[in-house]
């Protein structure tokens, strides 16, 4: 410190001025160095309100600050996976018989990987083409997000190389991992099943009165379990999401799925756990331990649907 | 020092993460928002006005920051660059409004039911705020800028375009003042 020492007080504002600042970042860096040197009475009151105003946090008054954390973090799990810009992108589609509008798709992201299966993503393009009215994060690789019916458009045609599950809640069809089998298979035991899918397939302990397993058919990681009874079907989708393992140490593979609709959607607890009713499509839709369960039929109420939900075992 | 205090560990694989991750977007989060709204609020100087730009910050900082580039700066340089902008933006649209007078801060820290020592604390922390905000524009984005979000005289001189001694210098001089209006009220 020696350089600093004053000669008969000859500083001028300046020199002043420069030492402040060094002492400033001292005690920012340091927290709250004390200098042993004596210094004017003047200089050293400037110093102790510069520390006082470094120690000073108002944050504590502020009345947003965990709303606001909250709102980011639902934003950012939102675009979480959608959000990568180069990705191999896996889509399913899911036509609805009736007149609303209702997608699903997942993604694979592989961040090294530039190759794209189609110009755009899904995901992209329909955060492009609609407005949002509401977007939920059932969970860590599970959305739904409400459209404007007014801005929706027709889904784009679905290529031919895609498997496609025709249900009585509507259509779906999807492309696989490069290297995959496309190919629906259909089995009639939880057994049989098994052996198709990297998980475990849940099935429900409760189901309407007179509501039998009638078949099981499998796509890619994509489980769909067919209740048949006297109305009709109660059908049980099952889809393996969150990272999955790579061939490829460079590149990072990920599953993730989410809903377009243009009809209501309602947010409901589900055993602590954040799901939605698809209100128009007689869906449920949650996540729990990396799986995205999907519940519809047509004749399903939101509170058949719980207590169905509530007996996966 | 690399142009503030407090850089969070790993801040730049972290704030890399933080555009789709919500447990990195919520480590950054955590670790700037008071240094954030401290600066907003020593800026705008009431709590509600702080809360709202505070806001318009991070949802800034939520869509542009996969456009951060490590290499040009500091993380912290580049938040508070939008920070900056946010506080600006909001001073144009209200220039005709003037912020609470020292006498409303006194009302709102002396009509808290709390105990005296915390009440003396909120006391002077008023009349810290309430004179800062009797500083000139530039000085109290200066002090803002320095003291509230912790940068270097460099990057305090690359947001404002002043000079880095003189950025000393004002700085210095307005402190000084500060503790010049803060004495005469003891």
């Amino acid at each position: 410190m020696g350089e600093w020492r004053m000669e008969n007080g000859e500083w001028n504002e300046r020199d002043w001025a420069d030492r402040f600042t060094r002492d400033v970042d001292g005690l920012l860096n340091e927290a709250g160095r004390t200098d042993s040197e004596p210094l004017p009475a003047e200089y050293r009151q400037a110093l102790d309100l510069a520390r006082m105003l470094a120690t000073t946090d108002l944050s504590a008054e502020s009345q947003v600050r965990h709303t606001l954390r909250r709102r980011l973090l639902n934003q950012v799990g939102a675009r979480e996976g959608w959000q990568l810009r180069k990705e191999y992108v896996m889509r399913t589609f899911f036509r609805q018989r009736r007149a609303a509008v209702i997608l699903a798709y997942v993604v694979l992201a592989g961040l090294l990987v530039v190759t794209l299966a189609w110009p755009g993503t899904l995901a992209t393009a329909a955060q492009s083409i609609y407005d949002v009215i509401q977007r939920i994060v059932v969970g860590p690789n599970t959305q739904v997000v409400q459209i404007d019916p007014q801005t929706r458009s027709e889904p784009r045609p679905m290529p031919p190389d895609m498997w496609y599950i025709d249900t009585e809640i509507g259509g779906f069809g999807g492309n696989v991992l490069p290297g995959a089998d496309p190919t629906v298979h259909s089995v009639a035991s939880f057994e049989e099943a098994q052996d198709f899918t990297s998980f475990h397939i849940l099935a429900p302990g409760y189901l309407p009165e007179g509501y039998t397993l009638r078949e099981i058919k499998l796509a890619g990681d994509d489980a769909f379990l067919f209740y048949g009874g006297a109305g009709h079907d109660v059908i049980l989708m099952q889809t393996l999401v969150g990272p999955q393992p790579s061939d490829d140490p460079n590149v990072r593979v990920s599953v993730k799925v989410g809903w377009f609709t243009d009809s209501p959607v309602e947010e409901v607890g589900l055993e602590g756990r954040t799901a939605v009713w698809l209100v128009d499509a007689h869906v449920l839709t949650w996540e729990a331990n990396e799986i995205n369960y999907n519940l519809g039929g047509l004749d399903l109420t939101l509170n058949e649907a719980i207590h169905i939900t509530e007996s996966l075992e | 020092m690399d142009g503030t205090v407090a850089v969070l560990p790993n801040e730049v694989a972290i704030v890399a993460r933080a555009m789709a991750e919500p447990a990195a977007f919520a480590a950054v989060y955590d670790h700037y928002f008071p240094r954030v709204y401290n600066y907003v609020r020593y800026r705008v100087g009431d709590a509600e006005t702080a809360d709202d730009v505070t806001a318009q910050v991070f949802e800034r900082v939520l869509v542009n920051i996969g456009k951060f580039r490590p290499e040009r700066a500091p993380f912290a340089a580049w938040l508070f660059a939008i920070a900056r902008n946010a506080v600006n933006d909001h001073l144009r649209a209200q220039r005709r409004h003037r912020w609470l007078s020292l006498e409303v801060l006194r009302d709102r820290a002396s009509a808290e039911p709390r105990p005296e020592e915390v009440a003396i604390h909120n006391e002077t922390r008023a009349e810290l705020l309430a004179a800062v905000t009797r500083l000139s524009d530039r000085e109290r984005d200066l002090i803002a800028l320095k003291f509230a979000a912790g940068l270097t005289n460099r990057h305090v001189a690359e947001l404002t375009g002043l000079g880095e001694s003189n950025v000393g210098v004002i700085l210095y001089r307005a402190v000084r003042w500060l503790r010049a209006e803060l004495s005469a009220k003891e």
